[in-house]
């Protein structure tokens, strides 16, 4: 985490949001069965607060849907993020928002994977590492000032 | 004596049975020199005349018949008059006896003692029993009538000879070279001018000849080479009554051509007609003149063509668009009147020429229509008059044609009244009657009705008959069976009700509608009783948005019918429409009579009624009082439930522990909008909210499992140190919709356990 003060990365490119996904009569129909899909999980995480500047992961293409992947039958699904910069020390903050956000959205039965995208960050395997261990990730949890940062980020602002 | 009545027998005898014509000469010396008189020859002869045998009574008429050839001078008028009739009748008898009977009325009609009107009887019996031979007769007898009739000038004679030429001209004769001579010698009276004296015994009058001479002229095709150009001719005359005459005979004579019989007289007759009603000086005479223009486009119409032949009614029409349709672009000239009339009077006729002239027509009115604001109001009258005569459309023109009609009525603009024109209002209701006629096509109704009712709406609208009109919709919503039909009859109904005048009609009129849906509604045997319930609810509706004291008498109906098996949910139904907002009808767009806070106070005096009647409710119907009181609620303005809800508390939440999903589902809406700033009663009541809530995200329902999530979701912004007991069991209760097989379910339920994470945590609200 990084002391106050300046700002890692002071001048993001910012990203144009995807419109909502489009009702279909079909998601009205109750003997329909809709599966999970890519986007479905994207839209969860989309709107992840950046720690850092008061903009969504999507708008600064941290997260994008193309690195989705949901096997809704295998109750897996795996998040390539992109930190903004390869030197980002927030990626492990921004991979545990999009892990517990994952964690507090999807039924126990999803196995879940969030890895940075390869080749995109300095330290990806230590990071991706930490994410992995469920041990880990708990306990960063029960500290209540990191609980309090990843909250932030979960909160939904009103647009 | 009694030697003359056996001589007279014997004489009688030996002629009838003996066959001795001889004695024919003998018998009528006898009653030459007063031996007998007719009357003891005609007693004697009584026997052989009822003989059953034709020609026995053959040869009795022939006796009588050869002595009244030597004797009519000696009769009487009284024997002639019977013996006149005796011989009219024996004209029915056997055709061997004819010749006899015309000999002997031939002898008769040389009396001197004729009795008057006897040679009409006679003529008439001839025509009517004899008319085979006399057919036989052929030309001979036609020129013999003509020369007899030529020069008569008593209208009394003139009469019976009009009638027995008609007689000629509808029996067929065969007229023969003596066609143009039977025409000319009765044409010659056309037109009739005749004026009857003062005090005329004899009565006739000057309609019963012209109306008989005219039976004669327009009787056969053969006439009409002599005839129309007649007509032609008269029409050209300055009197009146002479134009009307042949105006008339015309449209009486076309009835009977055929297309080749007015082929070439067309253009002299179009001529003719258009100038009479062009330049007419005559109501009468106009109207005479656009009759004569129908029936002759009628008749052209429905001529049967060969190969070769032309198409007389396409060369007429042809000639009528020609020297009218011009005129329709010039509005400010005065012929477009008279032009737009012809051409209505064409159209009219038939299907085809209806056809033909719309077809010419239509594109240059609606053209004209679009482009011009003003003075169109004789578009519409055209349009709409083609409309009203003669409901056919062509299909092509119908979208645009509908359209138009209905943005006409609802222009407001009252600028047309200065110039003079007919009033904006006359003409709404043209163009309303012509909506209305033309919306018997389904594609034609959907648009219009939506007008209609508008104008229903408005409130400048006089509706005449309004007690029929209103009884009318009264039979038509509380019998027929179309849901449509019986829907927007209630609709009209109570939107009239609305706007009534207070006063002891309206009040007559609500308890008479009462007494008949109360006596459909109370019999649970009556087919109508949806339909009686629907009148009642609409009825309810129009009285309460103008607190009408007889409102409540209907509303305390529709409550008791919440306990009602059939009817209870649709009793229910009803109170969410009294509630809301009507789009077409009882709104302040149509101008009726909506006081303010009326769902208020509706609310307010009902709302202990509704308790009661839930309480008091059999397990079964009481979802039906928590359908009512939710649809009643939901409808209230926001600040008004949250203040009203704490009252209802209990009850609404026994409402979202009712099975019915419908009341499930009304419940949660009503709910939600108050969880957003809770009263404190609601906070007290947070652990069978929550439960109760909890329990109906398990719902198979879809939509009730949203909702109640909603609802969980706005608790979560409840004081924190309210709602963090409940924290867990949230959380762990939410986990399961996660995995529902909606995505819209998992979406709701990713939100609100979202919020409820962040409830009592650090980082969050």
């Amino acid at each position: 985490m990084s002391a106050g003060g300046r700002l890692e990365n002071a001048n993001p490119v910012i990203f144009q949001r995807s419109g909502e996904r489009l009702l279909t009569a079909s998601d009205e129909d109750e003997d329909v069965h809709d599966r999970i899909d890519d986007r479905e999980i994207f839209d969860l995480i989309r709107s992840i607060n950046d720690p850092e500047h008061p903009l969504s992961l999507e708008e600064l293409n941290v997260v994008e849907q193309v690195r989705v992947k949901v096997n809704d039958a295998e109750s897996s699904v795996g998040v390539e993020f992109t930190p903004t910069i390869p030197h980002c020390s927030m990626a492990t903050l921004i991979g545990l928002s999009i892990k517990v956000k994952l964690l507090r959205s999807l039924p126990d039965r999803f196995k879940i994977d969030v890895q940075i995208t390869p080749g995109t960050h300095a330290s990806e395997e230590a990071v991706n590492k930490q994410l992995a261990d469920k041990e880990r990730v708990a306990a960063a949890l029960e500290n209540s000032s990191l609980l309090e940062v990843v909250n932030q980020c979960l909160t939904t602002r009103s647009i | 004596m009694a030697a003359d009545g056996a001589l007279l027998l014997s004489l009688v005898e030996e002629f009838v049975s003996g066959l001795q014509d001889s004695k024919a000469k003998d018998t009528a010396a006898g009653v030459r020199n007063g031996q007998f008189t007719v009357l003891q020859l005609v007693e004697a002869l009584g026997l052989s005349l009822t003989s059953s045998q034709p020609h026995t009574r053959a040869r009795g008429v022939q006796l009588l018949s050869e002595v009244l050839h030597e004797c009519y001078g000696n009769l009487t008028e009284r024997e002639v008059e019977v013996l006149i009739a005796f011989y009219e009748n024996r004209l029915k008898d056997h055709y061997v006896i004819t010749p006899s009977v015309l000999q002997g009325l031939r002898a008769l009609t040389k009396c001197a003692a004729l009795p008057p009107g006897s040679a009409v009887s006679m003529l008439r019996s001839l025509f009517q029993d004899v008319h085979v031979q006399l057919k036989g007769l052929g030309a001979d007898f036609v020129f013999g009538f003509v020369q007899s009739m030529d020069g008569e000038r008593d209208p009394r004679n003139l009469l019976l000879a009009f009638q027995i030429a008609k007689n000629i001209v509808h029996r067929g004769y065969d007229l023969g070279k003596f066609t143009e001579e039977l025409f000319e010698v009765t044409s010659c009276y056309f037109p009739i001018d005749f004026s009857p004296p003062p005090n005329d015994p004899h009565g006739i009058t000057k309609e019963e000849l012209i109306e008989t001479l005219r039976a004669v002229l327009t009787g056969t095709p053969k006439f009409a080479e002599f005839l129309l150009p007649l007509i032609i001719e008269k029409l050209d005359s300055d009197v009146q009554s002479a134009k009307l005459d042949s105006l008339q005979t015309l449209t009486a004579c076309v009835s009977q051509y055929e297309h080749k019989d007015l082929a070439e007289f067309l253009e002299g007759l179009w001529t003719s007609l258009r100038r009479e009603v062009f330049q007419t000086s005559s109501e009468r005479i106009e109207s005479a003149g656009l009759a004569a223009v129908t029936a002759l486009t009628s008749c052209l119409s429905r001529s049967v063509l060969n190969s070769d032949s032309e198409d007389s009614l396409s060369t007429f029409l042809d000639l009528v668009l020609k020297d009218c349709k011009h005129h329709l672009c010039e509005p400010d000239l005065k012929l477009v009147w008279p032009s737009a009339k012809l051409l209505q009077a064409a159209c009219s006729a038939s299907s085809r020429a209806s056809h033909a002239t719309t077809a010419a027509v239509m594109p240059s009115l609606i053209e004209q229509y679009s482009s011009r604001t003003q003075a169109m109001f004789f578009v519409i009258e055209t349009l709409t008059s083609v409309i009203l005569v003669q409901n056919k459309i062509p299909d092509q023109h119908l979208p645009l044609l509908s359209s138009l009609l209905c943005s006409e009525p609802m222009d407001e603009g009252d600028n047309r009244a200065a110039s003079g024109q007919p009033s904006h209002h006359a003409m709404r209701q043209r163009c309303l009657s012509a909506l209305a006629a033309v919306s018997t096509r389904p594609g034609v109704v959907r648009e219009s009705t939506p007008v209609l009712l508008e104008v229903l709406g408005s409130v400048h609208v006089e509706v005449p008959q309004i007690d029929q009109l209103m009884s009318q919709l009264e039979e038509l919503s509380c019998t027929c069976s179309h849901p449509l039909s019986y829907n927007s009859a209630a609709k009209c109904f109570s939107g009239l009700v609305n706007k009534r005048p207070q006063g002891d009609s309206l009040d007559s009129l609500v308890q008479t509608m009462m007494k008949r849906v109360c006596r459909e509604l109370d019999s649970s045997s009556s087919p109508v009783r949806t339909q009686a319930l629907t009148l009642m609810i609409w009825v309810s509706k129009a009285l309460l948005l103008r607190y009408h004291p007889l409102s409540t008498a209907l509303t305390d109906k529709l409550f008791s019918l919440l306990d009602d098996t059939d009817l209870g949910a649709a009793a229910a139904d009803g109170f969410s429409l009294l509630m809301s907002d009507s789009s077409d009808v009882l709104n302040r767009g149509c101008h009726a009579d909506v006081r303010i806070m009326y769902r208020q106070r509706f609310f307010s005096e009902n709302s202990a009624k509704l308790v009661q009647g839930f309480n008091a409710a059999p397990q079964e119907k009481k979802s039906n009082y928590l359908k009512a009181l939710s649809n009643i609620v939901n409808k209230l303005p926001k600040q008004v439930q949250i203040t009203e809800l704490p009252a209802l508390l209990s009850l609404l939440l026994e409402a979202l522990s009712c099975p019915d999903q419908g009341v499930q589902l009304s419940t949660l809406s009503c709910l939600e909008p108050v969880l957003v700033d809770p009263p404190p009663a609601l906070i007290q009541q947070l652990e069978a909210l929550v439960s109760r809530l909890l329990a109906l995200t398990s719902s198979p329902t879809m939509s009730v499992k949203i909702a109640s999530m909603r609802c969980i979701h706005a608790i979560s912004r409840f004081p924190e140190h309210e709602i963090l007991p409940f924290r867990a069991r949230v959380l762990r209760a939410l986990a399961r919709p996660l995995d529902d097989r909606k995505r819209l379910v998992r979406s709701e339920a990713v939100q609100a356990r979202g919020e409820w994470f962040l409830v009592g945590s650090p980082g969050g609200r």
